[in-house]
């Protein structure tokens, strides 16, 4: 059951990834054109997804939408882990002060909700992409740097370590070839449910009007110009709401997967 | 949909592995939030001579000299008369005045009507009308209508039932400041800064219940010197979310709704028989407001060539279902002083495309990518205001300018435009009923932060014109007065003017009496019975 779950999360993610890569060729219709006369078409052979308020095509926006939210995911997640990783790795393998300035940093942004601190931060800032990856990326690093600070806090006195040390290798080299491999498992599982978790987020922000700018196809967008036409049109807010849960699951049942494979001991 | 917001909210931490279950079902979750839509808990039991009302928001208070956000306003106007009011046409009216004598160009004497009585019994004398106007005067309310009254000189009781008013000098516009409600001097000085949550008055309804964010309760004042409200009690039920407001009504737990309810959706409510739908042309005027100082903007051709480009049948018939009428001034066409000579600005995208040639801003690459111009346009987040915000975007992008649309929070958006930190942005002139209007948009001694001239216009004629204005009586060279303002500004365009809203009002089959009035006013619900 395990196998097949995290097969078909792989699935769904590779699905989504071919979807975004090459949106333009897929989407049968323009993501941005009107066609007003088709305004709240339900879904019909030409338009699988129907048409949104002013007849754009729901189908293609979705496929143009899984751009924005694998994009951000992707972005968010990668800058996260880089930085965190580097962080955290610094931070245990120096131990003493250098630890103890960054667990009381690390407190002081795990203290605030993420959700709670993104809307903060976002009401500040211009809706557009780039400030969604930098908010969601300013909380996201502490969960990757605490993971590998205690990876490297275990693991710096153990045997391997103490003999590169003996062999005259210095801390840069330790930390980069001995310690960082022996933990990419556990990052990896990390990661994956990471995306998930962005990509939650980024549709909430959007849905809240706090995410991507005006006309950029978002899922968390659609699903929140949906809601006012939820009694006549409820399917505008179910597709995007589709693509939201499918690609949440993929992640999520990948992370497990991967969390078996390559992490036995979180079990 | 606040439900699935919680749930994003709940299961959105960043968290190590484990949780897995917790996505699922969190997962579905948001999923059945977007099938299902919630009702309140709360059910409204109807009786026969009760009307249920929906608002989309609760009034912050109904101390009638310190409303000003429209609930408050409309609410506190069934609670508490004024001296004069206004009729279905926007006519002054009298009220609690009968009638008023103008001894001099600067002075009023307004006679009260015989036994007018508060709602707690007792009686509304003189002294509680100079009170009124005296605590809004003085300060001591801290009152938002202080500077309407900055030009009265002396007010005093002359009898119990004679006030007489001086103005330091003649003020035209003056009059339309006295529908403000009167309040009762004892109790209004017994309750303080409570007087808001239970304001004693002498309007045709009383207020029983008062909880700003779920119910607003009415009865009828039986000791009420005009004509009676036709219902025994009206309850105006706070509900936020515009899919739960048209639930509400279909099912019964609301009888009325009026401008809460989309346009785009009015057509699916009111298939099944059971809604009715009336409208009516309304006095509230969207525009576009364009900053004068912006080195492109400041260009009138450019500013005539977004009117001549923003093809406002196409968003009147599509985005508000024919209920919008094209504006051409801030004025109505019900005011009395609307010039009916003015003409429009039709879409012309050709046109449009030569201004901003003759302009300078030619098209770098003709139908290509390359703008004319760049322009940020600022809105509320507001979803339908954002949609149209789109489509006027869209229709601006294929005469070649590039238009960013940037929703700001309501009261970021509102501060940005008041003071002056904008290129393009909408919005409307709600409550318009004096010309003098003029005098505070288009006046260049109006300019931010005191003033409303906020897209910065300058025109030394209009100047003169509505300082005249102010000081003509005679109401016909007002209007010749206004008519000539109102093609002045027609041309030089400070703001391009869109469209008057109808008002819609949405009630159950089963009642009588439903009208509306341009300005939206509430004390048409007065009128209103059930079968």
């Amino acid at each position: 059951m395990k196998a097949f779950t995290s097969k078909l999360g792989f699935a769904i993610i590779v699905a989504m990834v071919l979807a975004a890569l090459f949106a333009p060729y897929l989407a049968p219709y323009d993501p941005s054109e009107y066609h007003l006369d088709l305004s709240f078409a339900g879904p019909t052979f030409a338009h699988w997804f129907g048409n949104d308020a002013d007849g754009r095509d729901v189908l293609s926006r979705i496929i143009f939408g899984a751009r924005v939210s694998l994009g951000i995911g992707i972005a968010v997640v990668g800058i996260s882990l880089v930085a965190g990783s580097a962080v955290g790795l610094i931070a245990g393998y120096a131990g003493g002060i250098v630890d103890r300035i960054f667990l009381f940093v690390s407190d002081v942004f795990l203290a605030f909700p993420s959700f709670l601190f993104a809307i903060a931060v976002a009401a500040f800032l211009e809706p557009s992409i780039a400030n969604v990856v930098l908010i969601l990326s300013l909380k996201g690093w502490v969960t990757y740097a605490r993971l590998t600070r205690g990876e490297a806090l275990s693991m710096r006195e153990r045997d391997f370590v103490a003999a590169a040390r003996a062999s005259g290798a210095g801390a840069p080299r330790i930390v980069l070839k001995h310690l960082f491999p022996n933990m990419i498992g556990p990052v990896l599982v990390n990661a994956s449910f990471g995306m998930a978790g962005v990509i939650m987020i980024e549709s909430a922000l959007s849905f809240l009007g706090l995410g991507v700018p005006v006309d950029t196809p978002s899922w968390g967008a659609m699903i929140d110009q949906g809601t006012q036409y939820l009694l006549i049109a409820p399917y505008l807010s179910i597709f995007p709401g589709i693509a939201i849960m499918l690609v949440v699951l993929g992640f999520n049942f990948l992370g497990d997967g991967l969390r078996d494979k390559l992490a036995p001991r979180g079990r | 949909m606040r439900e699935t917001q919680a749930t994003l909210t709940g299961s959105c931490a960043f968290s190590v592995g484990g949780v897995h279950t917790i996505w699922l079902i969190s997962a579905i979750l948001a999923l059945v939030c977007i099938l299902s839509v919630s009702t309140s808990c709360r059910q409204a039991v109807a009786a026969k001579g009760d009307i249920n009302i929906a608002v989309a928001a609760g009034p912050i208070t109904l101390d009638p000299r310190l409303a000003t956000d429209a609930e408050s306003d409309k609410i506190s106007s069934l609670i508490c008369d004024g001296l004069l009011g206004r009729d279905d046409d926007g006519g002054l009216t009298p009220m609690l005045a009968d009638r008023f004598e103008r001894i001099s160009d600067t002075s009023y004497r307004f006679f009260l009507r015989d036994g007018l009585l508060f709602h707690d019994g007792t009686p509304l004398t003189a002294e509680d009308v100079v009170y009124t106007f005296s605590s809004i005067m003085d300060g001591s309310i801290s009152s938002p209508f202080r500077s309407s009254f900055t030009r009265v000189a002396a007010i005093e009781a002359e009898s119990p039932t004679v006030v007489r008013l001086d103005l330091k000098e003649p003020f035209a516009p003056f009059l339309s400041y006295l529908t403000r409600g009167i309040v009762s001097k004892k109790a209004a000085l017994a309750a303080g800064a409570s007087f808001g949550t239970h304001p004693v008055c002498a309007g045709p309804y009383k207020l029983v219940r008062f909880s700003p964010d779920n119910v607003v309760e009415l009865e009828a004042n039986a000791a009420y010197y005009g004509e009676k409200p036709r219902n025994a009690r009206l309850l105006f039920d706070v509900i936020k979310d515009d899919n739960v407001r048209a639930l509400k009504l279909i099912k019964g737990d609301v009888d009325l709704v009026q401008n809460g309810i989309p346009a785009l959706i009015i057509d699916g409510i009111t298939k099944s028989g059971e809604i009715r739908m009336k409208n009516g042309d309304g006095s509230v005027m969207s525009y576009m407001g364009m900053n004068l100082t912006d080195p492109i903007l400041s260009n009138k051709k450019v500013r005539q060539a977004i009117a001549y480009a923003i093809d406002r049948d196409e968003i009147i018939s599509h985005r508000f279902k024919g209920m919008a009428s094209k504006a051409n001034s801030i004025l109505s066409p019900a005011n009395w002083a609307y010039d009916g000579e003015l003409p429009q600005y039709p879409f012309d995208p050709a046109k449009a495309m030569q201004l901003m040639d003759e302009a300078g801003f030619k098209d770098p690459d003709g139908p290509g990518p390359l703008p004319r111009f760049r322009l940020t346009y600022k809105t509320s987040t507001v979803k339908e205001r954002v949609e149209i915000a789109r489509m006027i975007a869209h229709q601006l992008e294929k005469v070649g300018i590039s238009v960013r649309v940037a929703p700001y929070e309501w009261a970021t958006f509102y501060r940005d435009v008041r003071k002056g930190n904008f290129q393009i942005y909408t919005l409307s002139w709600v409550g318009v009923s004096d010309p003098d209007i003029f005098h505070e948009v288009c006046g260049s001694s109006q300019f931010p932060p005191n003033g409303l001239n906020r897209d910065r216009y300058k025109n030394a004629e209009v100047d003169a014109l509505v300082e005249q204005g102010r000081t003509t009586m005679d109401e016909g060279e007002r209007k010749k007065i206004y008519s000539r303002v109102q093609q002045i500004v027609f041309d030089d365009l400070p703001y391009v003017p869109l469209w008057y809203e109808k008002n819609v009002v949405l009630y159950r089959k089963g009642l009588e009496g439903v009208r509306v009035r341009p300005d939206a006013s509430y004390r048409v619900f007065m009128d209103v019975g059930k079968k």
